[in-house]
């Protein structure tokens, strides 16, 4: 009854107080209450490892030029890691370099960089370890030589850490079609002869440059250089892969549209070199796999073709892969009109793989009576737009890929700022699985591909890519379930998630930041948030008060000391005051406030309703 | 007894869940409901009219398609205000977008290119001589779903009261640097017309304040509601493009409105974007400008990578310092300086400046450095995103420094002097502050130190200057009409920085032909080959529009200096570019149409473009460059270089 009264008494009040909307005086009087729920610190620690263009990484001999040093590369993507099992050091970490640039010392195109991490027994803090490798390079960061081992490589985006033993491989983006699509960045165009112990006609035989490109790519992280281009996996504008606990099975994602999901599955495990090739096919007869040749040059440069030939299920930009427990876990990235794209690739044979009829079903209503056939062909003639994306799932027992996780929600019209959710995935692309105090938890990186049709809330164009945590022990889970962990500078694409094995450390990379951050997240980074293992419970109870809190009608404002995001219990319009009573933040219809960009110190808040809070923020 | 009560229980919460989800649609207030309202309604006449026109393409004759259209189009020039405001991307995308293909935004495998739909496609095909009706038709039908479903976004907007304002105060912007040289209406057929209609929308949006701003200030609202009466009726009484007098028309009543429009949000105490966005975030239009032309209307932080704090004397003075130092270069004797020259608005006089060691030339013309600062994009080829990341190609390009940043951190740390000065330019980088980062930053800051809004025409359009030569004005309206320089090279900066947001630099195809025989176009590619992600044919022979600020000081002109005179250059655009001078050029940009210019108006054009000229006359120039204790002949280095 009391909460009755209280509505009754805010409805009366609501009418005086809506008229007055702007009225958040520009200083106020700070002589506020303040409020008494304090939380504990975060336990997490930040810390950057590894900076583009700022960092030396030591090289080999290169174009004639002696070993020496350089200024890494930038644009960094995929971290990779490789535990070490033979000392007390966490192990090495790989980091890729998304660009194309001629480079005298590291070499052109793009490029890798490798480092060993260990832990700081008492601050728990990952420190780099010196190393000197057996080329005689001496130093705390490496280039990973590709020029001299197996050819240059470009725009070096995702790749594999094998779940078995922390093998490394570097996938590159952007298919070449041409010598001149490497961009003037490629010194050394004379046609390349093959020179590779994986069996089949690929040895001795001459290829134009650019066709040596677009390979997965194995290195080793702990010599910094690159060990063979997997020839025997087909040409593909790869982006990500996994390999399966029987360290046999390779599964493999094309960053196009069309997009291929193949499997490779090697004679022995562990050894890559020779087995067989498959490109998905999820209407097959019997295993939903078609067999491509893995030994045939012509085969693996003409790989799409020959793959949609044989009738293989097409899926759009393919992103990052990843086996967990028998499953393998892809990001799909979203694309307007996207029917229109496919459609080149259904006239040379490939068919739509079935995973969309359940999205475009959810969206369309219309289509309730249509079969499944007349939703694709639906899809295939345009009428389909896959604003964002979504996590699937293969399961080798059924042979299906399904959605794990649905990006959206999708509304017909956007929901209003208040009513948009706190929980809204568009385009997930990193991926990977954090495993902490014995519990799976999936971390899905986005990358926003628009503002327009819903992917940010109404009248809202800034790009903000966040990092999400998903219990993964949740059956069918939805994106409420998700858990925001951390958002990147502005502008910038978070890259690269990858948990270190001991469950504590994600490392991550902020790629191609704006120019508002200071440095350095200016620049290229690679950084470790440590704390995980605690930080999880910590987060799965602030969760807990946050139902609670929603429950209760008075006003509530936490954590409060606060750093970094300040939560209410109603939405509400409010206005932040420095303590000297100055106006510095107002916003309208949130229910929680970003406070990472304000110094620490005593503030004021102040809502539309002459409430006040004092806040302190670290 | 039991039954009764449980059934008022259930009222009662059945009532608070009604009330509960009344609240958490928070009470919108009544003026700012009436906006909307009356936005949506708006929408939804024109997604109506639009269908309706859609349907009637097979029934009605080309001339009606074509008055049917202008009606349309002044429609949807009263949503703009907030329609662009609200989602540019949407807008760009698929309603009002350049009749231009473009490229697809994410780009994963390959480039996907777009054609343009929407308004400006369709004027363009209905007001050309042989319209492809089939086309427009299904533009037309592309145009309306698009606006179906544009409206059913903006449905659920929360309008607040800085979101009018803000929309209020760009659409003044977008009027003038846009409207007003007909760059989005291609036939040029109701410019002044189309202006109106923005204008009237802001003064509906803004008579909902009118009481709120006189309880604070009375004397604002009249003059707001005078302006925006008389700009209406100037507009109404000044149809003609080519003899509309912009330049009264901005200073008797746009930029007034553009002025006061920020008083009224002022006095009534609603936020800015400031307030609303990350605190360490910049914004590319400085808020609090009053005037288009004010020398900061544009705020230089936004648009370079190191941070606000590091725009100080101490930064700047070293930037200056590595600027004409030539130990920079792999010979310690080339510097920026070699081919920005102080007294040329810092370019070099030449075609093409001299490569390293004397040897041959360096591929494209020295552009200013003045006001450099105001872009997106740089280099020619627009290869590069902000200017610090433009100081890299530089240093290690074989044919001008030849050098790295890690030999360059290694050459100046060998000095104590260059290490002092970074120490206290750059006090947060500990014992080692000379680094790529830094040397980046200081040369940046710098150059963002030459950035000078303040000629004798932005003085006068200030209103600081009483008078200016009536040719200024005349060569004024020329650029923003009939001549459509404007049309690329947008005020304030008059480059290719694209108002109203300021957040993007275009390239355009020209047709610059090799030499002044004007036979054979130039055989650079442009920005096809400058960024990979970009190599698409759209910009074949595509370079970065630059700005005319200062031109008088840096002939020779275009990417390859191919010009000596700004008379050959008014010329070349004159005759329509390199396509109207009959070389093949089949994506060229610049309409290859002759503009019919008499020589009195080319003549105007270009004392209009010298009246943009604010040399520094007393530029300051280091007098000693910093010692090298223990490399004394690199003391002997030449200040600026010796090229």
């Amino acid at each position: 009854m009391k909460q009755f009264r209280l509505l009754l008494f805010m409805l009366v009040l609501a009418p005086f107080t809506s008229f007055s909307q702007f009225f958040f005086d520009v200083s106020v009087d700070t002589s506020w209450n303040p409020m008494e729920v304090v939380f504990p610190p975060s336990p997490l620690q930040h810390q950057i490892l590894f900076v583009g263009a700022d960092d030396v990484v030591q090289t080999t001999a290169t174009y004639g030029n002696a070993p020496g040093q350089a200024l890494a590369k930038q644009w960094h993507d995929f971290i990779g890691f490789t535990p070490d099992d033979e000392s007390d050091d966490l192990g090495w970490i790989s980091v890729n370099h998304e660009m194309i640039i001629a480079n005298d010392s590291i070499g052109d195109g793009g490029g890798m960089t490798a480092f060993k991490v260990r832990r700081d027994p008492i601050t728990d803090l990952l420190e780099i370890v010196p190393q000197t490798l057996s080329d005689g390079r001496s130093g705390e960061f490496f280039n990973v030589d590709f020029v001299n081992t197996v050819g240059e490589t470009g725009m070096n985006c995702g790749g594999i850490t094998s779940s078995v033993d922390g093998r490394i491989w570097t996938a590159e983006e952007w298919f070449r079609s041409s010598n001149g699509s490497l961009g003037g960045q490629v010194r050394d165009l004379d046609p390349w002869t093959i020179n590779t112990d994986i069996p089949g006609n690929f040895a001795g035989q001459t290829i134009e440059k650019f066709e040596n490109f677009n390979y997965m790519v194995e290195i080793d992280p702990k010599e910094a250089v690159a060990i063979r281009k997997q020839y025997n996996w087909g040409r593909q504008p790869f982006e990500g892969g996994a390999i399966a606990a029987d360290n046999r099975t390779v599964y493999l994602g094309a960053d196009a549209t069309p997009g291929i999901f193949s499997r490779f599955v090697s004679d022995t495990p562990g050894d890559f070199r020779s087995g067989k090739l498959y490109a998905y096919k999820h209407d097959a007869e019997g295993e939903p796999w078609v067999e491509i040749s893995s030994t045939d040059l012509e085969t693996a440069l003409n790989y799409t073709d020959e793959a949609l030939a044989a009738g293989a299920s097409m899926f759009n930009w393919l992103e990052w892969v990843y086996y967990h427990e028998g499953k393998v876990y892809m990001s799909e990235t979203g694309r307007d009109n996207l029917g229109t794209r496919l459609s080149g690739g259904a006239e040379k044979g490939g068919i739509l793989d079935y995973h969309w009829i359940e999205p475009v079903r959810a969206r369309h209503p219309e289509l309730a009576e249509k079969t499944d056939d007349q939703v694709l062909d639906f899809v295939l003639s345009g009428f389909y737009n896959d604003y964002y994306g979504r996590v699937l799932e293969f399961a080798p027992a059924t042979g299906l890929v399904t959605t794990y996780l649905n990006g959206g929600p999708f509304y017909a019209s956007s929901p209003e700022i208040n009513e948009y959710p706190e929980q809204h995935l568009s385009n997930p692309d990193g991926l990977n699985v954090l495993v902490t105090n014995g519990k799976a938890y999936m971390l899905i990186a986005e990358d926003l591909n628009g503002t327009s049709n819903g992917r940010t809330p109404a009248g809202i164009s800034n790009r903000t890519c966040e990092l999400y945590l998903l219990d993964m022990s949740l059956e069918d889970p939805t994106l409420d379930d998700m858990v925001r962990i951390s958002i990147v500078p502005l502008g910038a694409e978070m890259t690269g998630v990858q948990p270190t094995p001991d469950g504590k450390t994600i490392l991550a990379n902020s790629q191609h930041p704006s120019s508002s951050n200071p440095y350095p997240y200016n620049n290229s980074l690679t950084f470790a948030i440590t704390g995980w293992d605690e930080a999880i419970t910590a987060i799965t109870s602030l969760k807990g008060i946050e139902n609670q809190l929603e429950e209760s009608l008075e006003f509530q404002v936490w954590p409060n000391p606060v750093s970094r995001q300040l939560n209410f219990n109603q939405v509400i319009d409010a206005a932040l005051y420095d303590n000297s009573g100055k106006r510095i933040k107002v916003f309208r219809a949130q229910k929680s406030l970003d406070v990472s960009d304000i110094k620490a110190g005593v503030y004021f808040l102040k809502t539309d309703s002459g409430k006040g809070r004092k806040l302190i923020i670290q | 007894m039991r039954a009764k009560y449980l059934l008022i229980l259930t009222a009662i919460l059945f009532t608070a869940t009604v009330l509960n989800t009344a609240l958490k649609e928070r009470p919108t207030t009544n003026h700012l409901s009436a906006i909307k309202d009356t936005y949506i309604s708006g929408l939804d006449d024109l997604v109506t009219n639009t269908e309706n026109y859609s349907k009637s393409f097979s029934s009605i004759s080309l001339a009606q398609l074509r008055s049917e259209f202008l009606k349309l189009r002044i429609q949807y020039k009263r949503q703009e205000p907030l329609a662009a405001y609200f989602d540019p991307e949407f807008v760009k995308d698929y309603i009002n977008g350049a009749p231009l293909n473009s490229l697809e935004r994410k780009a994963d495998d390959n480039i996907t290119v777009l054609t343009p739909e929407g308004f400006q496609i369709l004027d363009e095909i209905l007001f050309s001589e042989t319209p492809n009706l089939g086309e427009a038709a299904s533009l037309t039908a592309l145009l309306a779903a698009n606006l179906k479903k544009f409206k059913r976004f903006q449905e659920k907007l929360l309008v607040t009261d800085r979101h009018v304002f803000e929309a209020s105060r760009f659409q003044v912007l977008r009027i003038f640097t846009m409207g007003l040289s007909g760059f989005d209406s291609p036939s040029l057929s109701q410019v002044m017309a189309e202006q109106k209609a923005g204008l009237e929308t802001i003064t509906f949006l803004i008579a909902h304040y009118y009481s709120f701003i006189d309880s604070k200030d009375t004397t604002i609202s009249k003059r707001l509601k005078e302006n925006l009466a008389n700009a209406i009726s100037y507009l109404s009484e000044n149809q003609d493009f080519d003899t509309f007098n912009r330049v009264e028309f901005f200073k008797e009543h746009l930029n007034p409105i553009f002025e006061d429009l920020l008083n009224a949000q002022k006095v009534l105490g609603v936020e800015t974007y400031y307030e609303t966005s990350p605190l360490h975030q910049k914004h590319p239009v400085n808020y609090f400008a009053e005037n288009l032309f004010d020398a900061d209307f544009l705020d230089k932080n936004y648009f370079v990578r190191y941070p606000k704090e590091e725009y100080n004397s101490k930064v700047i003075a070293l930037g200056r310092t590595l600027f004409f130092d030539p130990v920079l270069s792999q010979n310690n004797q080339r510097a920026c300086a070699s081919c920005h020259s102080p007294e040329k608005a810092f370019t070099d006089g030449l075609k093409k400046s001299t490569a390293f060691d004397f040897k041959g030339t360096v591929e494209r013309n020295s552009p200013t450095l003045i006001n450099a600062v105001y872009a997106d994009r740089f280099f020619y080829d627009l290869r590069v995103e902000v200017l610090d990341d433009q100081i890299e190609h530089v240093v290690v390009d074989h044919d001008e420094f030849r050098s790295s940043f890690l030999e360059l951190n290694e050459k100046l740390a060998e000095s104590d002097e260059y290490n002092e000065l970074f120490k206290n330019a750059f006090p947060n980088l500990g014992a080692e502050p000379i680094k790529k980062y830094s040397i980046s930053a200081a040369l940046s800051a710098y150059i963002t130190s030459l950035s000078r809004l303040n000629s004798p025409f932005d003085q006068y359009m200030r209103g600081e200057l009483e008078t200016i030569d009536s040719d200024v004005i005349k060569g004024f309206n020329l650029f923003y009409g009939k001549a459509s320089c404007g049309t690329c090279h947008f005020a304030p900066v008059f480059n290719g920085l694209v108002p109203p947001t300021f957040e993007e630099s275009e390239s355009e195809v020209l047709g610059v032909p090799a030499d002044t025989s004007n036979t054979t176009i130039d055989k650079d590619p442009g920005r096809i080959a400058g960024r990979i992600k970009e190599s698409s044919e759209i910009f074949i022979h595509a370079f970065k529009t630059p700005t005319v600020r200062n031109i008088q000081w840096t002939t020779p002109y275009m990417h390859n200096g191919v010009y000596e005179t700004l008379e050959q250059v008014v010329d070349f655009y004159n005759k329509g570019g390199g396509k109207g001078m009959g070389l093949n050029v089949p994506n060229q940009t610049l309409p290859a149409d002759p503009l019919e210019l008499t020589t009195e108006e080319q003549r105007e054009i270009i004392v209009f473009m010298k009246s943009l000229s604010d040399l520094d006359s007393n530029p300051e120039i280091p007098i000693q460059l910093p010692v090298f204790a223990n490399n004394k002949e690199l003391n002997n280095r030449k200040i600026g270089g010796e090229y």
